[in-house]
């Protein structure tokens, strides 16, 4: 028992946040030269899942891609060692203060350690991410057509494709060209049922059964010019760490602006 | 008028640093507030060139602008920090205007509020970072001049803490960008990415110091000081592109 317990409070040792961190800091900086000399080597992260990047890219280049498996080495460590230095104190904080008195003083208290799960969260979430998340490119549909959702029967098809051109003088670089997307999207998954419709453009994803789909281009680009079949390609991507990185960063937000509140009170 | 304004911008700073040094405060103020004027007529053009669409590679012509901004309470507390921030704030806009890196044209991705959000969150944490520096900077230099009444390190606290909220605000913005545009958590196109990450733990850790017993009070500053150079390094410079004489100076 004296064992674990001395394992546990190491782990939770602040200095070993310092030691990490500065070594997370010094790794990084290493990325970005890598990230800058081999962006083609990084860029299919985008595409693959990490397992397939890390099989294939990676282990063809390993000298160039170490810094970003030490990186996840040492978040590895780094997630440990917050998840039991924050649980620590907030033990501390319970036994010494308890819920009853003081319970707004209490909750900004807190702030730090809501923090520091929600960071937790946020890290789950990319790994969810990383792991397990599916991508399917380049799915090009043309009005009327349909594609099927990979591994599901659901049908989608492009019932309209509405395309703004910019006809103002200001954007020069613009001039004629499509500024706005809208692709009337349907997607029917079992004959008879009502159908789920809605609108896809650049950052308006469609979210369907874990299913997004994101829009990566369009045509005809422009108004003018040779005539191209209407057309809009798309990327279908199923991705079950986004609930997590997205409480994750919900829950951070509401931690920093607590935390700020009790700053700011304190000073005050 | 957009690389013209910005000029103009930067030959007030540079006036205003002058007029510093020969004591002149009130003449420094009008200065001062004459380049951020001139410099806040570039950004609004530069943003007005590209809207709905973010500017890209604009941060070191923002940055003089949000960092003189933050900064006039700061500086006109004492003539020495005054007479940095002026030279940092000079420095920094005759960089932007001899290594511009503005001419890239944006596309559709950049049509949205995030991406905004993203860049401006970004600019402002990048600012509060730098005023930490210059504000530890100056408390390493007191700590020579025994018995200066100065900044303390709550000054450079808040000055990180301010510059650690908006750059956490600037990354989940991008993250929610990243997933709405493309679907992913990280775009791993740009190795800005590794740099903000390493600025968002470095500052993480800095709030963590006074809990580390081996990490002592006198050691904060430096600390700080640090994070400022490496976050102006790596964070601003990779925005900047070759050295390119303005138009103005050719003609």
């Amino acid at each position: 028992m004296k064992l674990i317990n001395t394992i546990w409070e190491k782990l939770g040792s602040i200095q070993l946040t310092f030691y990490l961190i500065t070594l997370m800091v010094v790794d990084l900086t290493t990325g970005f030269f890598f990230l800058k000399a081999h962006p083609h080597l990084f860029q299919p992260l985008n595409d693959t899942g990490f397992i397939k990047w890390a099989t294939t890219y990676a282990k063809s280049n390993p000298y160039e891609s170490a810094w970003l498996f030490i990186l996840i080495f040492l978040m590895t460590i780094l997630s440990v060692n917050t998840f039991a230095c924050t649980t620590q104190r907030m033990i501390l904080l319970v036994r010494h203060h308890g819920f009853a008195d003081q319970k707004i003083r209490f909750i900004l208290k807190l702030s730090p350690h809501i923090m520091h799960y929600a960071m937790l969260i946020m890290l789950l979430g990319y790994l969810v991410s990383y792991l397990t998340s599916q991508a399917w490119e380049s799915n090009v549909l043309l009005p009327g057509k349909t594609v099927r959702l990979p591994g599901s029967s659901c049908q989608v098809r492009l019932t309209d494709l509405a395309i703004d051109y910019y006809q103002g003088k200001r954007l020069v670089h613009m001039q004629d060209r499509g500024i706005d997307v809208r692709a009337a999207l349907c997607i029917q998954c079992e004959k008879g049922k009502e159908p789920v419709t809605g609108i896809l453009g650049y950052n308006r994803p469609i979210g369907f059964r874990g299913y997004s789909l994101h829009l990566k281009d369009f045509a005809p680009k422009s108004k003018s010019g040779m005539a191209i079949r209407k057309y809009i390609q798309f990327t279908i991507r199923k991705d079950p760490g986004t609930g997590f990185y997205f409480t994750g960063m919900i829950l951070f937000t509401i931690g920093l602006l607590l935390y700020l509140t009790n700053w700011l009170t304190a000073r005050n | 008028m957009i690389q013209n304004s910005f000029l103009l911008a930067a030959l007030f700073y540079l006036l205003s640093f002058f007029a510093t040094l020969a004591n002149k405060k009130n003449l420094t103020a009008v200065l001062l507030v004459g380049g951020l004027l001139a410099n806040l007529c570039s950004v609004y053009f530069r943003c007005r060139q590209a809207w709905p669409m973010l500017p890209l590679y604009q941060a070191p012509f923002f940055l003089p602008l949000f960092f003189g901004v933050i900064s006039v309470k700061v500086a006109w507390k004492d003539h020495a920090t005054r007479k940095n921030i002026l030279l940092i704030l000079s420095g920094l806009s005759w960089l932007a205007a001899f290594f511009p890196n503005d001419h890239y044209l944006p596309f559709l991705h950049f049509k949205s509020i995030l991406a905004h959000l993203f860049f401006l969150f970004g600019i402002t944490g990048r600012a509060f970072f730098l005023l930490s520096g210059i504000l530890a900077w100056q408390i390493l230099k007191q700590r020579k001049e025994e018995g200066s009444e100065g900044f303390t390190l709550k000054d450079v606290r808040r000055s990180v803490i301010w510059g650690y909220f908006f750059l956490t605000l600037s990354i989940f913005s991008g993250a929610i960008w990243s997933y709405l545009g493309w679907g992913l958590p990280i775009v791993w196109d740009d190795p800005a990415i590794t740099t903000a990450m390493a600025a968002w733990l470095y500052y993480s850790l800095y709030l963590h110091l006074h809990l580390i017993s081996f990490t002592t009070v006198k050691s904060r500053p430096w600390f700080a000081l640090f994070g400022a150079v490496w976050v102006t390094v790596f964070s601003w410079l990779p925005d900047m592109g070759r050295f390119m004489v303005p138009i103005i100076f050719i003609y």
